[in-house]
């Protein structure tokens, strides 16, 4: 009854709309959509969108005023429509992540709606505050804060470049590693990062840690994710990071010389922690040029608990999809997913999955949309270029005993 | 695409929008050389293209003098129209001619615009012709998008866009073995006869796909310029009814194949000499999007006999009295999700493509409506629902898309997503075994 009640007052109120001379806004647009900027899109651009899509972002545009987002109405609809934003490349309903975004099916449907709609205003009475770029670490200030020297310059002519920093840690003891974090110098051109531990630092390291542990991978716009409470990555003693940042400029700094100074932040688990480790599955070296999917797997030899997955980071325009197969046939979906340049990141199970001894990893990776195993709506994946390099996906993971497979 | 229903209300308001898509930093940052020739003025209806009380939708209207709307009676305004180039998707850009777009660096497509003149901080300033601002400086242009906002075919035949967001066709079959392609630019005013002259196109009405060599074999038509320059025309071998066949053109040499997937249920009528704004009260919405906005519920009827019941395209042409509530219980929307699911199905079966709007919206209503009622259900059924919703959501607003440039390839994709979502919510609530 409720949706019928609201249904015949939009229709009264569209009807005096126009009777009384259609409703018009601030640029005198008439007004279709039922949704305004001020009252229901804003809250939704600035919770779902405004890490990136304000003043100073790494997005090419601010969302967070009227007048500042209303020209984009076209390119929201198109992006929304498609998936392409928010960024995240997992297909929803198989494993749920802790770290996916959480726009949900009305906010998209709003948005759309008042993008098609005359993108009115609202009430300028009702315009939202100033909305300034989060300068600060979100999961408060780490234990230890790296700066990354030397100051990297970008000149003029340059649009996009990608640089290597190793930073001492300058630890003097092993150390217990449950988040980690970048925060951009000069955010609007820090598109994304990998932070790892640089392997030849590492005297104690096992064959787990070599040739580099990831510890992160950072992309514009999402909060880190810490262990659960028990897990962590281990730091050895006197490490030092290898940290790749890539920076690319938006159409608005073409032309611009442009500099960097961002820092890693690292934060500690109190007290002995579990190891997470590192567990590879990688195909054999790809022979040819070829479009039929490949297929790759790799048996758990002990009992794990699988944190997060990640594809190699230098992977990409590869779709990907990860079945784990307990040892008494039962087969369940990991993740499928769209590996896009640039957007390469740590996916968290909501739910640690259980691997016992004896489960098989099964990997598809589809190399070009070939038959039969497509991506995603909205994500059409142009061709790989194939360089004889094996397709690398890894799972964090933990150790334990006698865990059932389920999840 | 362009969103139908920006541009209609950029049509419909134009003479009084200050800037629509070109940002206010572009917006005013332009101006044109000194010894520039500016385009005529034409006046418009500020009604064109509003869906009126009686649920039809305000034809429009344009004239080369002042004067008031045929129709409505309204004053009609001044607007003088340009042509600008901008980027498919980001048209925050606006350029004097073609190039590539500075954000994603597809080519620009061209666009009409309204030109008027403001000053910075000024944006009550808005006038036809370039001035002094305030403080002595020179008033800066300003582009205000406006085309499309009729895409009602004209000789009884049906409508597309073309994927430039500029070309419009219509496709008509007058008699067997006759086809007829009208072409027009984004007001749906006739080409002029320098760009017919540069398009290239045939009627294609068999075709087959070789799996292995993935070449394409077509029986086809070339279509041929008539005398007076006002379609082009291509004899075929289809001589029965529902006739379907592809149009492939080229609106330049350069350019690429457009693909227009026409079924012709029958043969049409074209309406001759008959005014066009006499037959306002029978047009169909200029934007479809326009008129589910502006009747959030509306929806083709239900039957009784929901097996069966796939709607003729007319009576998906919406309307406040077909506004329908949504059910009370999941598993009756769930229901109505299915019929909306087989309507859509039916008109991508039968080719009326720019009726689907309707059903699509329909169930994107429904599912809605499922997802604020999902808190009642167990968490995994809510896991498997919830992402379910958002494809079918997003492919609903794709199929409203593609449903008006006519490609079956492009609508069948969005349909796969479409019928992939719905099924995954039908299984969730079918009922045990």
């Amino acid at each position: 009854m409720k949706c019928r009640r609201r249904s015949i007052l939009l229709v009264i109120a569209v009807i005096s709309g126009i009777a009384f001379g259609v409703e018009r806004g601030e640029a005198h647009k008439p007004i279709t959509s039922p949704y305004t900027y001020n009252d229901d899109v804003f809250p939704i651009l600035r919770d779902r969108c405004g890490r990136c899509h304000v003043q100073g972002g790494v997005a090419p545009m601010s969302l967070m005023t009227y007048q500042n987002a209303f020209p984009w109405g076209e390119s929201l609809r198109v992006e929304l429509i498609a998936g392409h934003m928010p960024p995240w490349h997992a297909q929803d309903g198989v494993v749920r992540f802790k770290n996916a975004p959480t726009i949900t099916a009305a906010e998209i449907d709003k948005i759309l709606t008042w993008a098609t709609g005359g993108n009115p205003e609202g009430d300028p009475q009702k315009a939202p505050p100033p909305v300034t770029l989060q300068r600060d670490w979100p999961l408060g200030k780490p234990d230890l804060i790296l700066p990354l020297a030397p100051e990297m310059m970008m000149a003029a002519d340059t649009s996009e470049t990608t640089q290597e920093f190793t930073v001492a840690t300058q630890t003097t003891e092993s150390k217990w590693v449950k988040a980690v974090d970048l925060l951009p110098g000069t955010p609007s051109i820090v598109r994304d990062a990998i932070i790892s531990v640089k392997a030849n630092t590492t005297a104690d390291a096992s064959a787990d840690t070599a040739p580099a542990r990831v510890l992160a991978m950072w992309v514009p716009g999402e909060d880190p994710v810490a262990a659960a409470d028990g897990d962590a990555f281990r730091l050895p003693a006197g490490a030092e990071l290898n940290v790749r940042v890539h920076y690319k400029k938006t159409y608005l700094l073409e032309g611009k010389a442009m500099t960097d100074r961002s820092a890693v932040g690292l934060y500690f688990a109190q007290g002995p922690s579990k190891e997470i480790r590192r567990f590879d599955v990688v195909s054999a070296p790809i022979a040819s040029k070829g479009s039929a999917p490949l297929s790759f797997s790799r048996t758990v030899g002990e009992d794990l608990q699988a944190l997060a997955f990640s594809p190699d980071g230098a992977l990409s325009n590869v779709f990907l999809q990860v079945d784990a197969v307990s040892p008494a046939g039962v087969r369940t979906p990991v993740i499928r997913l769209a590996v896009r340049p640039h957007w390469t990141r740590r996916y968290w199970f909501d739910q640690p999955l259980a691997l016992p001894r004896g489960t098989r990893i099964e990997v598809v990776a589809v190399l070009d949309g070939a038959d039969g195993l497509l991506p995603p709506a909205g994500t059409p994946i142009p061709p790989q270029r194939l360089d004889g390099s094996p397709v690398r996906v890894l799972f964090d993971v933990v150790r334990t005993a006698g865990t059932a497979a389920t999840h | 695409m362009f969103s139908r229903l920006a541009l209609f209300a950029a049509v419909a308001f134009g003479p009084m929008l200050p800037m629509l898509y070109i940002a206010p930093s572009r917006a005013v940052a332009q101006r044109p050389p000194a010894d520039i020739e500016l385009p005529p003025i034409t006046w418009a209806c500020p009604m064109n293209g509003t869906l009126m009380p009686d649920g039809t939708v305000h034809a429009d209207v344009y004239e080369d003098a002042k004067g008031n709307c045929p129709i409505c009676k309204m004053a009609l305004t001044a607007v003088r129209l340009d042509s600008i180039w901008t980027c498919p998707v980001h048209s925050v850009i606006a350029e004097k001619g073609p190039g590539k777009c500075p954000i994603d660096h597809r080519d620009l497509v061209r666009v009409t615009v309204a030109m008027s003149w403001t000053c910075a901080g000024h944006p009550e300033i808005d006038q036809l012709t370039p001035g002094q601002c305030p403080d002595g400086s020179a008033m800066s242009v300003k582009y205000t998008p406006r085309p499309h906002g009729n895409h009602n075919p004209q000789h009884g035949g049906q409508f597309f866009m073309a994927a430039d967001n500029w070309h419009h066709l219509e496709g008509a079959y007058p008699q067997a073995g006759v086809v007829r392609i009208y072409l027009y630019d984004d007001y749906t005013k006739p080409l002029p006869d320098d760009q017919v002259k540069l398009v290239r196109g045939r009627i294609v009405t068999k075709e087959s796909l070789d799996p292995v060599t993935h070449i394409r074999k077509e029986v086809a038509f070339p279509l041929v310029l008539s005398r007076d320059r006002r379609y082009l025309e291509a004899r075929v071998d289809t001589r029965r009814l529902p006739a379907p066949m592809a149009a492939k053109i080229t609106f330049k040499s350069d350019g690429p194949e457009n693909r227009f997937d026409f079924t012709f249920p029958e043969f049409s009528k074209d309406p001759g000499a008959a005014p066009a704004l006499a037959k306002a009260a029978a047009a169909k919405p200029a934007s479809p999007t326009t008129a589910r906005a502006q009747a959030p519920t509306a929806a083709v009827p239900q039957s009784a006999t929901p097996a069966v019941n796939v709607n003729p395209p007319a009576a998906a042409t919406p309307s406040f009295s077909q506004s329908l509530p949504i059910p009370a219980s999941i598993e009756e929307m769930v229901a109505e999700l299915s019929i909306a699911n087989r309507q859509i199905k039916d008109l991508i079966d039968r080719g009326a493509f720019t009726d689907i709007w309707v059903s699509a919206f329909r169930a994107k209503d429904l599912a809605l409506a499922m997802d604020a009622r999902s808190a009642q259900l167990p968490t995994y059924k809510r896991r498997i629902l919830e992402p379910a919703i958002k494809r079918l959501l997003r492919a609903a607003w794709l199929l409203d898309a593609v449903g008006d440039i006519g490609n079956r390839d492009q609508i069948t994709g969005a349909y796969a997503d479409f019928g992939a979502a719905v099924s995954e919510i039908e299984a969730l609530f079918q009922p045990a075994r």
